[in-house]
């Protein structure tokens, strides 16, 4: 029988490289499953080796002492590391590879400690997790605030909800006539959960099952969206 | 330019990423409805964070107080422009 992943990681994390293979083969089932949220949009070899990347980088903090299984603090950093690769391959320009990296480490830190805290962290403790001082958290976020959203195609279209009453209380309280009617639906249902209900970021994405961070780049996009909506709509001269 | 402003204000503030990031939000949607120059100010203590955007024009301002209300802790009409506050 093979070894348990908590104790396997724990090896990874002294630099025993038979450990990590045979971890990143028990993990497998969980690193192809979470692939499959983002097929045809990036190669699967492409995001299964982003996955294993994400695997390591958690094996690197994990404690067994605090008594959270091994998959389960290892997802964040897994889908970090997909989310990361497959708005790498759409992004019209490139970051830098290392501030890509330390984006992936920021991303990851900002889930951990808002899982750890149910609250957002503050860029000095994302620092603090994720070794970097706080110019390098900095420079993540910047290039994290300008990438593209991912599309929310795969979220479940149930765990959106939104009715036409708060659609509509939404419509009122943001003064927008009939623009949220142009955004496609799940656009829509972010500014409604947003706006109309007043979760906060943190519990969207609970609500969603996505980073606090991603549902930051749907938010951005969708008001941009309605804001250019609204310049179009503007009487001219 | 506003949002990595308010990042590195924020960050010396001691605001949480959310806060920042919905503060952010605020200063693109009141920037981002007219595109003519203006002029933000920021002013940072220990636990908040203060901007005055300039010159916006108040009858929109008074349309988006209740969008903006949800994205910040306090928000305020003064002198043509707007005053947007985060307590932590």
């Amino acid at each position: 029988m093979s070894e348990p992943a908590e104790l396997l990681a724990r090896r990874v994390a002294r630099g025993d490289d038979a450990a990590a293979e045979e971890l990143v083969e028990a993990m497998r089932p969980l690193v192809s499953s979470m692939a499959k949220r983002f097929q045809g949009r990036v190669p699967r070899s492409d995001l299964e080796q982003a996955g294993v990347v994400g695997l390591l980088r958690a094996a690197a903090t994990f404690d067994a002492e605090h008594g959270t299984p091994f998959g389960g603090y290892a997802a964040p950093f897994v889908m970090g590391e997909m989310l990361a690769c497959v708005r790498q391959q759409a992004a019209p320009v490139r970051v830098p590879r290392s501030v890509a990296d330390n984006e992936r480490a920021v991303v990851a830190s900002v889930d951990l400690l808002t899982s750890a805290h149910g609250r957002s962290p503050t860029v000095a403790e994302i620092a603090e997790q994720a070794k970097l001082d706080e110019e390098a958290v900095l420079d993540a976020l910047r290039a994290s605030m300008a990438a593209r959203p991912v599309s929310l195609d795969e979220i479940e279209p149930d765990r959106f909800g939104e009715t036409d009453e708060t659609l509509e209380a939404v419509e009122r309280r943001l003064e927008l006539g009939t623009r949220l009617d142009r955004l496609d639906r799940r656009s829509r249902a972010v500014l409604v959960l947003r706006f109309g209900m007043e979760l906060s970021q943190r519990e969207i994405a609970e609500r969603l099952g996505i980073s606090q961070m991603h549902v930051s780049r749907l938010l951005r996009a969708a008001m941009a969206e309605i804001a250019d909506q609204g310049e179009d709509d503007a009487p001219s001269g | 330019m506003l949002g990595p402003l308010a990042l590195v204000m924020g960050s010396r503030a001691g605001l949480s990423l959310e806060q920042i990031d919905d503060l952010a939000m605020a200063i693109e949607l009141v920037v981002r409805h007219r595109r003519d120059e203006r002029g933000a100010e920021f002013w940072a203590e220990r636990g908040a964070l203060e901007v005055f955007i300039s010159e916006v024009d108040q009858a929109w301002l008074e349309q988006h107080l209740g969008m903006l209300a949800v994205l910040v802790s306090e928000t305020e009409l003064d002198a043509g422009g707007v005053r947007l506050r985060v307590n932590v």
